[in-house]
């Protein structure tokens, strides 16, 4: 009565050795189509249904582009599934596995290249070619769905990074509330002069034991200097953290705010949970975070008035900010490719980009940002200027780096901001990402 | 035989055919995406010279060490304080185990609240008795954590051990303890002579429950302290889900998986066999 | 053999009670146990002893609960006095009325009460057929019944994924209902096979003279004595399936079968990893409701179960 474990064994592997090689030969292969009309207008009058994975942080973004398109597109449905916070990459790939997967994926951007390397995406780049608007496309999430050469995603939706801060403590601290800190001093002199106002106000906040939150934040400056973390493309990456000038001014930032005591004491403790409360209460001066983050925190009648964003600056200017948010991908055996196509054009027509503000995200066109929508949208008018000098690193080492337990990424930063060494702490950014690239590759 | 049918057809299809496919998978390079190729015993050997494997299954040792005796003579006294069924056991009993039935998923999150510097309670509490500063920052650095979490850990599991060595000790019959009485027994001769021994099986259960369930640990350290500062709190189950989840290194995940079972399995059978109960044999037919 | 082993086997007729309950003469009449055989003295320090440690274990959860009902800004900054005067149920309302908790409950109850009831007759039966024969191989087939306990199950995922995507059990209440029973078993079986092995050995002799059959015996005879433990293995299935997430995590994927733990976790997360604590702790509060009630609902088995007397001759 007991099952032949051997028996059933070979028949699951072999079914997994299916999965895989299909997986892993389907770069390349046409899409299937079940536009009723039969001819190769792909992406054009599809009909049935899509499958769309989205992820719950853009919960309330995709919730509406698809309840809207369902009641416009009669013959063409779609069905959404969010997926489960941190489960998103690992139910995807299995999904892939097991020969099941979606027809259209919201993936977090910076996952994309891990795909795209075995070939798990389907090949969109003749079909981003005849798109219009293709240069004004958000280079940052192109970037990363970009493989040699070929491109196998576009944008969905951007979650940048932005320099946040409270124009009532700069007015009480004497500030001008409109002259925000466009330098790593400014900053630095500006957060003074907000703390000196006690009553439980600091001039400066951040999540001190978050380390992907400090990446999506610090990182700008360093690029905003022209510099970045990594050199060479996807396949043979080297390390660039010696001798970089960039990071270590940020780094010398983050020190000196933390040694002045210019945050609250526990900032050192916070690790994401509670990010940006405190500015939405009211009692920090100035915040580097997201631009979803503090609108989904804060009131819309605070936003212009009470709370001000302003594009994060490097060294002695310039700007930059962290490409983050979705990409739209394609598995390679998506059953309703041309469906998925077709919605994923009809999200960005510049009708559905501009309905993005009040949902917390930001457009993925840079020629969305006309002056009409400056206007109505002055916060993410910020973050959508900062978009088309906006950057997100492209490897594959990116979790590992940025948001594995023990990474190099906080080692080096809490050695060189907690522990104030910073030739060590540079030391160890190296080997460890030196260490994670050889791996990878 | 056909009693235990049921049973055993479930663990056969959902845990030991999985668990097969598991070790076939730690004989591999098993990636998240992307064709696999069989590696034999690489995987095992590299898990002998990984210092991050072997550092988090000695931490985890030290952590088993440190609860296991607390949880099991604090959740042993809670039982006997409410066995009798006197006035007010109910409310004891269901004050002891509450904690287990909120869950320590949810407990966590409450604890990683209150362990902050300034905003929690915990400082707060501690600095009114004078015993912390109000800003000690409990979740990252190493001792505090360890300290903060091995506490909330046994609040939190004592009221299971109560549980189980409640269920037993209302199983002994009265007339032991009164013909002991007669004898002139104290309280603490009659714990250990009558109920103790009786109990074998149950404090068998409970300490492997125990055991077990420390060894297995992930939520609390997963939640409070992200295996930091660095990964000096990191427990083996995290190590497996940063190699498994953020790695995806998925062969070697599995392997180290495959090395925890084998190595609890000892430690049970360890305990059951120093544990055994001589009357067993008299129950069969 | 111990003392106390051979008085077990040689009790008197008629007089089988469980230690601690209430001797029949007993000092006090109130009905609920009384003081049982203790002095004034030593109820007073049993009352204030007891009274004590379960205030220690109960205020953290009680400060949770005082947590839940304020507003979420709040609860992340210092704790002071004015906390108190600013109490609000917006919390539950954005759970229960925004965000629909209670279907998503519901969900939980029908995973948790299948899972609870499938444990209990699968453990029953496999505990008596473990404690009262002997078959060749019992003691192999009973490790591999608890090897379930030991084995971290996020390393069983992927493959786990993989076989029940096979049989059709992914993202279906009934599929994670067996998977959550699976895991249960080797506590429920190791629980119930205690049970058995404790009660004495002629109370089933007894009922197979009277010519019962072994079906019979275990229902009716043995029944009020085994009930303790079908209590102890429904509590724990019931707990665990409430509150487990990882595996809800993997084999679930429509939002709209999500488990509790699962709906709360997307509610109470923002898009950078923020918590909201203030949703966290009325979700606990919430959650917690359906368990303290069947633990208390259990109760009675444990007090009931053995005081039944049915040993004759």
């Amino acid at each position: 009565m007991k099952l032949s474990p051997r028996h059933t064994l070979t028949g699951a592997a072999a079914v997994v050795l299916l999965a895989a090689a299909a997986a892993c030969s389907s770069s390349g292969s046409s899409p299937s189509s079940t536009s009723s009309s039969g001819s190769s207008s792909f992406g054009v009058n599809a009909t049935g249904t899509v499958q769309f994975w989205a992820r719950t942080v853009s919960k309330t973004l995709a919730q509406k582009l698809v309840s809207e398109f369902n009641a416009t597109h009669k013959n063409l449905q779609v069905k959404l599934t969010l997926t489960s916070i941190n489960d998103d990459v690992t139910s995807l790939a299995t999904s892939i596995r097991a020969g099941d997967p979606p027809d259209v994926v919201g993936l977090n951007d910076i996952d994309v290249p891990t795909f795209t390397r075995e070939g798990a995406f389907m090949d969109l780049t003749q079909y981003i070619n005849a798109l219009t608007y293709k240069a004004d496309l958000s280079p940052g999430h192109v970037g990363l769905a970009t493989y040699n050469g070929k491109e196998y995603g576009v944008p969905y939706w951007a979650d940048l990074s932005v320099l946040w801060y409270n124009k009532t403590l700069f007015k009480e601290a004497g500030l001008n509330p409109d002259d925000p800190p466009t330098s790593y001093a400014q900053i630095l002199s500006d957060a003074q002069a907000i703390n000196k106002l006690g009553h439980g106000v600091n001039g400066f906040t951040f999540a001190g034991d978050c380390q992907g939150c400090l990446g999506f934040t610090v990182q700008p400056g360093i690029w905003a200097d022209g510099s970045y973390l990594t050199s060479g493309n996807i396949d043979s990456q080297t390390a660039s953290i010696t001798g970089n000038q960039a990071l270590v001014n940020a780094l010398t930032l983050y020190r000196q705010i933390w040694t002045q005591h210019l945050v609250p004491d526990n900032d050192r403790t916070d690790n994401g949970t509670t990010w940006g409360q405190d500015f939405a209460a009211g009692k920090i001066g100035i915040m580097p975070g997201g631009y979803g983050q503090v609108v989904n925190l804060v009131k819309p009648s605070q936003l212009g008035s009470e709370f001000m964003d302003t594009p994060l600056p490097g060294t002695n200017g310039g700007y930059s900010t962290f490409d983050g948010g979705d990409d739209f991908v394609i598995p390679a055996a998506a059953k309703n490719a041309s469906g998925a196509w077709e919605f994923i054009q009809w999200v960005m027509q510049t009708q559905q980009q501009d309905q993005y503000p009040a949902l917390g995200a930001t457009p993925v066109r840079t020629d969305v940002l006309t002056p009409a929508f400056s206007t109505a949208n002055p916060e993410d008018a910020v973050a959508l200027k900062a978009l088309a000098k906006g950057y997100a690193p492209v490897t594959l080492v990116y979790d590992q780096m940025f948001n594995q337990a023990g990474g190099p990424w906080f080692q080096m930063f809490s050695t060189a901001v907690y522990d104030g060494n910073m030739s060590l702490a540079l030391q160890q950014g190296q080997s460890g990402l030196t260490r994670l690239l050889q791996q990878a590759s | 035989m056909v009693l235990v049918a049921p049973a055993v057809a479930m663990v056969a299809i959902f845990v030991l055919f999985p668990l097969g496919f598991a070790v076939y998978i730690s004989l591999t390079d098993w990636p998240l995406i992307g064709p696999y190729h069989f590696t034999g015993g690489q995987n095992y050997s590299l898990l002998t010279r990984d210092p991050q494997f072997i550092h988090s299954v000695l931490f985890t040792l030290l952590y088993t060490a440190i609860v296991t005796g607390p949880i099991f003579v604090i959740g042993y006294a809670m039982a006997m304080l409410v066995r009798a069924g006197r006035f007010g056991s109910v409310f004891f009993r269901t004050a002891f185990f509450l904690p287990f039935i909120v869950g320590l998923a949810t407990e966590s999150f409450m604890a990683l609240l209150e362990l902050q510097p300034d905003s929690g309670a915990a400082d707060f509490v501690l600095s009114k008795l004078g015993l912390a500063h109000a800003n000690t920052a409990w979740t990252v650095s190493y001792g505090l954590a360890l300290t903060a979490i091995c506490v909330f850990v046994i609040w939190f599991a004592a009221g299971l051990t109560m549980m189980l060595m409640m269920a037993g000790m209302q199983g002994i019959p009265a007339e032991l303890y009164e013909a002991a009485e007669v004898d002139g027994a104290t309280w603490w001769q009659k714990e250990r002579r009558i109920t103790l021994p009786l109990l074998r099986r149950n404090i068998a259960l409970a300490l492997i429950i125990s055991v077990i369930g420390s060894f297995l640990a992930f939520n609390q350290f997963y939640i409070l302290t992200e295996g930091g500062p660095g990964t000096s709190t990191q427990p083996v189950v995290m190590w497996i889900y940063e190699e498994a989840f953020v790695q995806y290194h998925l062969g070697y995940a599995t392997a180290g998986a495959v090395a925890l079972v084998v190595v609890i399995g000892i430690i049970s059978a360890a305990q059951f066999y120093l544990l055994r109960d001589g009357r067993d044999q008299e129950a069969r037919r | 053999m111990t003392t106390a082993a051979r008085t077990t086997r040689t009790s008197r007729p008629g007089t089988w009670r469980p230690a601690g309950t209430r001797a029949a003469s007993g000092p006090s009449g109130r009905p609920g146990g009384g003081r049982g055989n203790l002095g004034r003295a030593g109820f007073a320090l049993y009352l204030t002893g007891g009274t004590l440690a379960a205030l220690v274990f109960l205020l953290p959860l009680a400060w949770a609960v005082l947590r839940s009902f304020m507003a979420s800004s709040l609860v992340t900054q210092a704790p002071s006095a004015s906390d108190f005067s600013h109490l609000t149920t917006a919390n539950y309302s954005g759970l229960i009325q925004t965000n629909d908790i209670l279907h998503y409950a519901g969900n939980s109850l029908a995973v948790a009460v299948g899972t609870g009831l499938l444990t209990a007759v699968i453990a029953t039966m496999a505990g008596y057929g473990f404690a009262r024969f002997r078959f060749r191989g019992s003691g192999v087939v009973f490790a591999l019944v608890l090897v379930t306990m030991m084995i971290p199950f996020q390393a069983l995922l992927t493959p786990l994924f993989l076989e029940m995507h096979s049989l059709g059990l992914t993202n279906n209440l009934a599929g994670l209902a067996l998977f959550y029973t699976t895991f249960n078993l080797p506590f429920g079986v190791f629980v119930m096979r205690n049970t058995f092995l404790q009660i004495p050995w002629e109370l089933s002799e007894a009922a197979a003279v009277d010519g019962a059959s072994a079906a019979r015996t275990l229902l009716s005879v043995l029944r009020p004595l085994i009930l303790p433990g079908i209590a102890t293995t429904v509590l724990y299935a019931f707990l665990f399936s409430w509150t487990e997430f990882v595996g809800a995590l993997t084999f679930i994927t429509s939002d709209n079968l999500y488990t509790l733990p699962l709906a709360l976790l997307n509610m109470e997360y923002g898009s950078v990893g923020q918590v909201n604590f203030g949703y966290l702790e009325a979700g606990a509060v919430i959650a917690m409701v359906p368990c303290v009630l069947l633990y208390i609902g259990l109760q009675r088995f444990y007090i009931r179960g053995l005081v039944s007397g049915v040993v004759k001759g």
